[in-house]
């Protein structure tokens, strides 16, 4: 009684794979062998080929042509675009850096102003700094946390 | 060596012009994987072609042999994961009774089905069959009847055994027909 219920199982998960044409010829006859002779299997091959017939029915919405014409075009001009837009940030971090460099460099030497502008300056310069630093601490630090980053690409 | 790894060892030399090939192969099936999971046109083609992009980029981690597609779907389910904790963070409610085990990748309730399928006379039917679902079974029956991939396949996709991916199935499918039976 025992073997038969679980050939009944195993052969249920076979049935199913004869629907969705997982099967060789030599599991297809021995499946159909068994659906000849067991109700219970042939229920759930039923069931299941009336689920595959309802799901076969749906068609998805289509897409107007036009979407498709560039739908390789964006993809190609983002892959083509990445280069330059790490040369840019570079280009754009040295010559700040250099600005930022030449602007403190000026107000040191700079004579005629107050000092307690200068200090005060130098303090909105330094703020802004460490407000930089921590953004891009916390971007770094959220992408080595990030969950999904370790999920196999 | 198939088309396929060729493509891919080509884009692995930094062709970018064999890449073309994979991505016109796979392209409607990346759109309607997004299209499920999002519910909405414009998404759907932004997270595919965002899926594709970042494909490339990790294209010379790509182990030969292995099936591209089933790759590829990994990454654009991640973006879809990150876009609905964005759509979350915006506060656009997606209020799924299973909420609780976590964010229901696909049809959340925010999506329509005439956004997705042709109109007929069961899809109505199908949606709210599936909405029934748990969000497993939901995505394994999604894998196999609407992204149409083998036993195999999914087991790649989900990291389980092809057992499991049969077994898992098997009672998906058995509650899908439950399901539809009742709302019918």
């Amino acid at each position: 009684m025992m073997q038969n219920k679980i050939t009944c199982e195993e052969m249920s998960l076979k049935v199913m794979a004869l629907l969705d044409g997982e099967l060789d010829d030599n599991q297809t006859s021995e499946v159909e062998e068994h659906l000849a002779t067991c109700k219970k299997c042939s229920a759930d091959y039923a069931s299941i080929k009336s689920v595959k017939e309802v799901t076969g029915k749906m068609k998805f919405k289509k897409l107007p042509e036009f979407y498709w014409d560039d739908y390789w075009k964006h993809i190609y001009n983002r892959i083509e675009r990445g280069l330059s837009w790490l040369l840019l940030s570079i280009g754009a971090v040295i010559m700040l850096c250099f600005l930022g460099w030449e602007f403190l460099d000026a107000l040191i030497a700079d004579q005629k102003m107050n000092p307690i502008l200068k200090v005060g300056i130098f303090i909105f310069t330094t703020g802004i700094i460490i407000l930089v630093v921590s953004i891009v601490r916390e971007k770094l630090m959220v992408r080595r946390v990030d969950k999904y980053k370790e999920i196999e690409r | 060596m198939d088309e396929d790894q060729q493509a891919i060892k080509d884009c692995q030399l930094g062709k970018t012009e064999s890449y073309r090939f994979l991505v016109e192969k796979y392209k409607t099936r990346a759109y309607y994987a997004a299209l499920l999971i999002t519910g909405n046109r414009e998404d759907a083609l932004d997270l595919s072609q965002e899926a594709f992009f970042k494909a490339f980029r990790a294209i010379k981690t790509f182990q030969t042999g292995r099936n591209f597609y089933t790759w590829f779907y990994k990454i654009l389910k991640n973006l879809c994961i990150n876009h609905y904790k964005r759509i979350k963070r915006r506060n656009i409610v997606f209020s799924d009774a299973d909420e609780s085990e976590g964010p229901s990748l696909y049809l959340s309730q925010a999506a329509n089905p005439a956004e997705v399928f042709e109109e007929n006379e069961m899809r109505d039917l199908l949606w709210k069959g599936l909405m029934q679902l748990k969000k497993e079974d939901r995505e394994i029956i999604i894998l196999k009847e609407f992204q149409e991939l083998s036993y195999k396949e999914i087991a790649e996709v989900l990291s389980i055994p092809v057992g499991s991916v049969m077994s898992r199935l098997f009672y998906a499918r058995k509650k899908l027909a439950h399901h539809l039976e009742g709302l019918s």
